[in-house]
């Protein structure tokens, strides 16, 4: 078509195009200009923010640091505490601050402080994880509950449809505490999910897995000495 | 339209336009309008990101190398092939990718300054104790690194590291189940158990003719002898025809006197230096100047070099840098010592180290090797040279001449190669050159096995060729009973004996179910029997099959203990009574031993739990593999 235009009429139709077009263009432009720089300087910011929190995070990491066999000194765990603490207040959002408040409930336990325990897990729970971590923290949760002997809330952690790859674990602690609650027979289904689950990474669980369900054999299901012919 | 647009770039309105397409070159650069879909094809798609072809090529690249530095020679190249590494080192990068994309979407970031601290503080990259800034850019270089690049990789791995220590640090373990794994491992049993010996059963249990005949007739389905061939085969390697190639002395003379000819003589220079390192100021290079004065002056070299070089190493041997065939230094280097006399001190060199002030020790003149040192590896280079062209000419004709040939005996003739002859051998192979899979293969095939057709010319390896055709085929076969009647015969006694001893402890059994006294029933039958009290799990006094039994059997109840019977590797039987289970005592443990212990198991659990965090986000993941 604009073969058909001379020049000046095709100055003249840009022209016109830039009379109705040209302010919005130009707003369009500085928007997105602006946007752009806006962005940038989000980027970055958020960048320093987190390499801010992975240095006191690496700190924390070093400073909870025991040789196996140790146990850890009363000042390097005041120092993991203040710099958990640390990530928890300044980083909220960030996962190390969830990995901060996992190493506080850690130190809780350490310290039998099982409700402080508890609420650092809650707080993890509380700031929507990643589906793998959540199910991690249930399971924690659920061994402090366990350790407090409130058994009905344990269970309630790992009452979860599909606990994927956790299964084992679940069903492991789950077995515990239906024992302690006197199901030995819900405990030996439970150890048995266990033991079928078990991925090859837990395979340190194995031994105690067979000695748990082992315990809650009774006399009528142990193989009469013919039986073990094989 | 674009012509005209082009016409009109003097215009106002076309240079607005224009502005307005610079914008993105200019924030973005000019790739930012090329869509690039990387170097090559992807090989997976993890979470919608692709690993490309190239970065599982260095991935594989760099395991190898870190194989290789680890076992050094010792790991196996089968090992080491890229077919073989491909699948882990792909699993392992998806896993990594997982890992990475859960921690950066949690904002986990490894700091700028922290990974330069890492790199300065690394001892691959340090010389003499420092930080060495040429050997770390030539260290990436050789593992295909830019340092833009590989501090990219580092932070990854920095934040790989915080993940998983954030996970598998934090484990920890209740008291509640610490005591319940102290109840189960530190428990003991009381158990009573009597033996029944094989022994004495063994001499009075015979095996009739008759029943073995009978066990043969009715399973002949486990003495099946597999079908077996025995082949005939002609090979030719380079090799094996190197044997009869002889060379005569004349032309080992003749290759000689040409290797001769082509023989440069490359001197070797014995060189020492004074190095002066580059200094901002520019004061190496008067430093250097007064000490060529100094040399001028008569001062000795190797004393002055002792004081003033930079290259402390060489320092210490008077500057002695030892000998170089003209291409061990830099060219600057190697340039300026070859124009020295022996005993001349050159004018100060520069090169990337700095300045350098050479002197040349010692000239080697290096001899042309004699026809005596020479003739050997002559003569054998020669045999297979002529041996490896008559082998690409034999190949050939053995091609033509087996073509159809009902025997191999007249293509062996005309070439002058021996026939072999194999012994039998099954599917599963047999020894030597029917050990190989692709021989086997071709015996067992339609073609050569069904059709009786000599095979095509296999090759088994580089330069190893074999054609083969069948001599003898033996099918399956039930084996003769003469042949297996010893088998069956050990077979058949061992079940008599296991069953009379079972039978013997089963009524033992049944007494003591009905209250027998343990002692009793055993002096009553004269068999031995022992007590063992608060057994560990570990008891070595125990018969470890007797132990493992005792502890799998189900606890015993107040009023009657658990019965049941094991037998032994040995072949013996034992009946065992379990009449108490003691749980472990935490308290018998000190404070300490209860910690470590704690300590221990907290460790295991944040491990084990880590380790199933990564396999659920690795189920759970969409990823697509190529």
């Amino acid at each position: 078509m604009a073969e058909h235009l001379t020049d000046e009429e095709q100055l003249e139709a840009l022209k016109r195009w830039w009379k109705d077009n040209g302010s919005s263009t130009i707003a369009t432009v500085v928007i997105a200009v602006a946007g752009y720089f806006g962005w940038q300087y989000w980027e970055t910011s958020q960048q320093a923010q987190a390499e801010a929190a992975s240095v006191i995070y690496q700190q924390m990491i070093e400073a909870s640091q025991v040789q196996p066999g140790q146990v850890i000194s009363e000042e390097s765990a005041a120092t993991t505490g203040h710099l958990a603490g640390e990530l928890k207040s300044n980083y909220a959002n960030s996962l190390y601050a969830q990995q901060g408040a996992l190493m506080l409930a850690k130190l809780a336990v350490e310290n039998d402080d099982l409700d402080q325990a508890a609420a650092e897990i809650k707080w993890v729970l509380a700031q929507n994880p990643d589906e793998a971590l959540a199910l991690l923290a249930h399971l924690r949760l659920a061994k402090i509950f366990y350790s407090q002997k409130q058994y009905e809330a344990a269970l309630g952690e790992l009452k979860i449809q599909d606990a994927g790859a956790f299964t084992a674990a679940f069903e492991d602690l789950k077995g515990d505490i239906l024992l302690a609650q006197g199901d030995q027979q819900g405990a030996r289904a439970a150890y048995q999910l266990a033991l079928i689950s078990l991925l090859p990474a837990e395979g340190a669980r194995r031994a105690l897995l067979e000695m748990k369900l082992n315990d809650v054999k009774v006399a009528a299901t142990v193989p009469a000495a013919g039986d073990s012919k094989e | 339209m674009l012509q005209s647009f082009r016409d009109n770039l003097k215009g106002t309105v076309a240079k607005g336009v224009i502005a307005l397409m610079i914008i993105p070159f200019a924030m973005f650069g000019v790739d930012s309008l090329f869509l690039s879909d990387g170097q090559g094809s992807d090989v997976a798609v993890v979470e919608g990101e692709a690993i490309s072809e190239n970065e599982l090529a260095q991935a594989i690249y760099l395991q190898k190398q870190q194989l290789l530095s680890r076992f050094g020679d010792q790991a196996p190249a089968e090992f080491l092939t890229d077919e073989r590494l491909r699948a882990p080192v792909l699993e392992e990068l998806i896993r990594r990718r997982l890992n990475l994309r859960l921690g950066q979407q949690g904002g986990m970031a490894a700091s700028s300054l922290e990974l330069d601290q890492m790199i300065l503080s690394a001892e691959q990259f340090h010389v003499e104790g420092q930080f060495n800034a040429q050997l770390y850019t030539q260290t990436l270089r050789a593992l295909g690194f830019t340092p833009s690049t590989y501090k990219k990789l580092l932070g990854e791995e920095l934040v790989l590291n915080q993940l998983a220590r954030g996970f598998s640090g934090t484990g920890f373990t209740t008291g509640a189940e610490l005591s319940r794994a102290a109840l189960l491992q530190a428990q003991t049993r009381d158990f009573y158990y009597l033996t029944v010996a094989k022994d004495a059963i063994e001499d009075a249990t015979s095996i009739s003719d008759e029943a073995l005949a009978s066990y043969y007739e009715a399973n002949q389905t486990q003495f099946m002898a597999p079908q077996q061939l025995a082949i005939e085969y002609i090979e030719v390697s380079p090799e094996l025809l190197s044997a009869n190639v002889t060379v005569s002395e004349e032309d080992v003379r003749a290759q000689y006197e040409q290797n001769l000819a082509n023989f440069e003589a490359k001197p070797e220079r014995q060189a020492a230096h004074i190095l002066f390192e580059p200094k901002d100021d520019g004061s190496h290079v008067s430093a250097a100047e007064a000490v060529v004065a100094r040399l001028d002056a008569g001062e000795d070299f190797a004393a002055l070099a002792g004081e003033v070089s930079s290259d402390t190493v060489s320092a210490e041997q008077g500057g002695d840098l030892g000998y170089t065939a003209g291409d061990i230094f830099p060219a600057e280097f190697e340039a300026a010592l070859a124009e020295l006399e022996v005993g001349a001190v050159s004018a100060p060199v520069e090169t990337e180290a700095g300045l350098h002030i050479i002197k040349l020790l010692a000239l080697q003149d290096a001899d042309a090797p004699s026809f005596e040192e020479e003739q050997l590896s002559i003569r054998q280079t020669l045999i297979s040279a002529a041996a490896e062209e008559q082998f690409v000419e034999m190949l050939d004709s053995l091609g033509d001449l087996t073509y159809n040939a009902d025997t191999l005996a007249e293509a062996a003739d005309s070439l002058d190669l021996p026939v072999n002859k194999s012994a039998l051998f099954s599917r599963q192979g047999g020894d030597g050159i029917t050990a190989n899979a692709k021989v086997l293969e071709t015996a067992f095939s339609d073609e050569v096995l069904l059709e009786g057709n000599t095979s095509d010319l296999i090759e088994l390896a580089d330069n190893l060729v074999v054609v083969l055709r069948i001599i003898e085929n033996k099918p399956s076969h039930v084996k003769a009973l003469a042949d297996v009647s010893e088998g069956i015969a050990t077979q058949l006694k061992e079940e008599s004996i296991r069953n009379t001893l079972q039978s013997q402890a089963d009524s033992l059994q049944l007494a003591l179910e009905q209250g027998a006294d343990f002692e009793s029933l055993a002096k009553e039958n004269s068999l031995e029997w022992q007590v063992t009290l608060a057994t560990t799990r570990s008891d070595f006094k125990v018969d470890r099959t007797l132990l493992n039994y005792a502890f799998d059997m189900a606890k015993p109840s107040a009023e009657a203990a658990t019965i049941g019977g094991v037998f032994l590797n040995n072949g013996d039987y034992a009946l065992v009574s379990l009449n108490k289970v003691h749980g472990g005592d935490l308290n018998t443990m000190t404070e300490l031993q209860q910690k470590q212990i704690s300590q221990g198991l907290s460790r295991s659990a944040g491990e084990m739990e880590y380790a199933v965090l990564e396999a659920h986000i690795k189920n759970t993941a969409e990823v697509e593999v190529y």
